[in-house]
């Protein structure tokens, strides 16, 4: 090995990066070369000098216990910004939790519970069958048209072949949207038989005890107050409420073919 | 409450032994005691503000010394700056060396270090690009490995070599002439007697 190649080695040497063979050719030319031994020298004493001055250093007194105090500092102030930038965000997503929630167990109910538009009030099925029999209920209207314009809609046709209207009006009732009545009659083998039918816009008219049968395609709600039976359903966009003292079979023969 | 409290405790426990080499690296690199704490904070700061960032299994010391260099820098920039007192050779025209010299002026902390360096070494030091500068003192100081300082500084480890290899001559040369300068004058001194 030559100075040109030992001099380059010399630093790897010293920063012990250099391998066992490459070493000791290093060394072994360092033994016989009094320039590379000189520069060898030097470093050493570069070294040394850096080594010394290592030793020496200290760390001033109290530097790590004011950077922990910083830290503690810095700690506060994330904790400070961390709700800072949290809090609201927290709220806001607690109502709409919340509300979330409502919705959760409400929705499934939801579809049970009879919403109606507010202008909308409705009529108890009960409350009509009790007043066919009383007096001053119904405003007599003979024509057709006329009773449509009195309660506002149109008014549907049903099927009652067998059937005779004997009169119809507006039945007064504390709903505000007007209910619409026709009186039928017909001939029976003991005597006359009466069927009342209300007529509303859909949802106007509810029955609160009452059994929900199918009867030909129609979803009706049969119930029973006093002497009458009745039959609610709603069809076309309007509720329709059939009552009569006829017995309930007869009443489902009505409202199947009408 | 307990999981800011924890990480600062264990951001602690992992960091503060790398506190006495920080410090001293920090110390060579401005020259300048008080510089040098304010580093040190601002390192272990910057530090723990991006500890959430720093792969567990890697390097800790690498990372806060990578950190503290970018904390000097910083601090050199915000000095009154001075072009470089040295050119090495071609490849070293561009560096620039950031450090204050007026730091080297005769005031308390210099002194200090004074204590804790020979001044001509300090001197020749003081003077060296940056670019010699830190792999010098990574190697000398905290006796970093090839691979360790060319990880630091991004560098490739031949690089690392090569520029330990010219900041070594460059101190040399500038302790001999140091020497020089001192013997001269009074060799001139000697023979005008």
């Amino acid at each position: 090995m030559n100075c040109s190649e030992a001099r380059p080695l010399l630093d790897l040497l010293s920063d012990g990066a250099l391998e066992t063979k490459d070493s000791a050719l290093v060394l072994d030319h360092l033994k016989l070369c009094n320039d590379c031994q000189h520069e060898w020298t030097d470093l050493e004493q570069l070294r040394a000098s850096f080594q010394e001055a290592k030793d020496k250093s200290q760390l001033p007194a109290g530097l790590m216990e004011r950077i922990s105090l910083k830290l503690k500092e810095e700690e506060r102030n994330e904790h400070k910004l961390f709700f800072k930038q949290y809090s609201r965000p927290v709220s806001m997503m607690a109502i709409a939790a919340g509300l979330a929630l409502i919705g959760f167990l409400v929705l499934p109910w939801i579809h049970l519970i009879d919403i109606k538009p507010a202008s909308i009030q409705t009529a108890s099925a009960d409350t009509l069958v009790e007043d066919l029999v009383s007096e001053n209920t119904l405003e007599p209207v003979i024509d057709r048209n006329e009773l449509a314009k009195k309660v506002g809609y149109d008014l549907k046709h049903v099927r009652l072949p067998e059937w005779q209207m004997n009169q119809s009006g507006v039945y007064r009732s504390l709903a505000t949207t007007p209910i619409a009545r026709f009186d039928f009659v017909r001939k029976g083998q003991s005597g006359d038989q009466h069927l009342s039918c209300y007529q509303a816009p859909q949802g106007v008219i509810q029955a609160k005890v009452a059994n929900l049968e199918n009867l030909d395609g129609k979803r009706v709600l049969l119930g029973s107050h006093g002497k009458f039976q009745f039959a609610l359903w709603s069809q076309n966009g309007r509720d329709y409420l059939f009552v009569t003292a006829l017995p309930k079979p007869q009443l489902e023969e009505i409202v199947r073919g009408a | 409450m307990k999981l800011f409290h924890n990480r600062r405790q264990e951001f602690e426990k992992l960091t503060w032994p790398f506190g006495k080499d920080l410090f001293r690296l920090a110390h060579w690199r401005l020259g300048n005691l008080q510089d040098a704490e304010d580093v040190v904070q601002e390192t272990y700061l910057r530090a723990f503000r991006s500890f959430h960032t720093f792969k567990y299994g890697t390097n800790l010391k690498g990372w806060m010394t990578r950190i503290l260099l970018n904390v000097v820098n910083d601090t050199l920039k915000k000095r009154i700056r001075q072009p470089d007192l040295l050119t090495i050779d071609d490849q070293c025209d561009d560096l620039m060396s950031l450090q204050d010299h007026s730091a080297t002026s005769r005031n308390p902390e210099v002194q200090f270090i004074e204590r804790e360096i020979r001044p001509d070494l300090m001197d020749a030091l003081q003077r060296l690009p940056i670019s010699l500068l830190q792999p010098l003192l990574l190697r000398e100081l905290e006796d970093m490995t090839y691979a360790e300082i060319a990880t630091i500084l991004d560098v490739p480890s031949g690089t690392v070599m090569s520029r330990l290899f010219r900041a070594r001559r460059v101190l040399k040369d500038r302790l001999t002439k140091n020497v020089r300068e001192i013997v001269q004058p009074e060799v001139a001194d000697h023979e005008l007697q």
